[in-house]
């Protein structure tokens, strides 16, 4: 797909039509705002992250048996007590689970919160590089208007 | 001329209906391509973790609302040959991909030809009647 963009930019601008022009800005507008999209849930993943990581050092710091209230649905929550506060259950995915502890489950995070900022950082650079594709469109489509402008004064000038 | 006309356009229908279903179905097989690789992406992500720990770590399972113990051994042969699977379901679905493009491409030309034929009889048609 990314071949057949470059291959787009390949022709040069000012040899299609104003209405292909304004296609593919319609095409690229479109997945601007998709990948914009993406990457507030990004943002919103890296924030859960970081959350999890001062959870896990609050834990850590929290004495065993210390009471608290367990949620069993969104709207009930049951009296229990802290029995382990070292060791938590990390969801790996594709179903796996592992018991680490504190530590561990901050590394964990850490590890998820680079995968993430990589990743974000990829969508900034093409989110970036479609809208200066954009912006050298507007220009193409700026130059076209004028173009007819003039025409069409060459054109009164000539019929008087 | 009538008759041929008729007869090639609904030939060029049947064509495009062929085209038509042959389109849906890459729609289905791109989006069964699109899930595979992000399974593909998630186990990865898995056998990289489980790489990291220690061989008595304790691993678990979520089967059906169950957490059941494994040890890491069998938790990263399973995903390795989740892994497995899934390449090979790939490679199943590019394959079918690109016969369907081919499809796809065969039937483009034919109707294409017959739209040709078509024209062609109108113009000869035409010529005939301003002589």
């Amino acid at each position: 797909m990314s071949q057949q963009q470059e291959e787009q930019k390949a022709i040069p601008l000012d040899k299609l039509t104003p209405q292909q022009l304004l296609q593919i800005k319609k095409q690229i507008e479109e997945e601007v705002q998709q990948l914009s999209q993406s990457s507030s849930q990004f943002r919103i993943a890296i924030a859960k992250y970081d959350e999890s990581k001062v959870i896990l050092k609050r834990l850590d710091q929290t004495p065993k048996d210390t009471d608290l209230l367990v949620p069993i649905t969104a709207s009930l929550l049951v009296p229990g007590r802290l029995i382990s506060p070292q060791s938590v259950m990390i969801d790996y995915g594709t179903g796996y689970f592992v018991e680490r502890n504190t530590e561990q489950g901050q590394h964990f995070c850490d590890r998820k919160l680079q995968l993430l900022k990589e990743s974000q950082d990829k969508l900034s650079n093409i989110i970036n590089q479609k809208k200066q594709f954009m912006d050298k469109l507007n220009i193409e489509l700026q130059k076209r208007v004028l173009q007819v402008q003039q025409i069409q004064q060459q054109q009164q000038l000539q019929k008087q | 001329m009538a008759e041929q006309v008729q007869m090639l356009q609904s030939k060029i229908e049947d064509e495009s209906k062929h085209l038509q279903t042959l389109q849906r179905e890459m729609q289905k097989y791109i989006e069964g391509r699109q899930k595979l690789i992000e399974q593909s992406h998630e186990n990865e992500i898995v056998k990289k973790e489980l790489d990291l720990l220690e061989p008595e770590a304790k691993v678990y399972k979520l089967i059906a609302s169950v957490l059941v113990s494994q040890t890491l051994q069998e938790s990263k042969e399973n995903v390795s040959k989740r892994l497995d699977f899934i390449g090979k379901e790939f490679k199943k679905v590019e394959d079918l991909i690109k016969e369907n493009t081919n499809k796809q491409i065969a039937k483009k030309t034919s109707i294409q030809k017959m739209q040709e034929q078509l024209y062609q009889i109108v113009q000869a048609y035409q010529q005939s009647l301003n002589k």
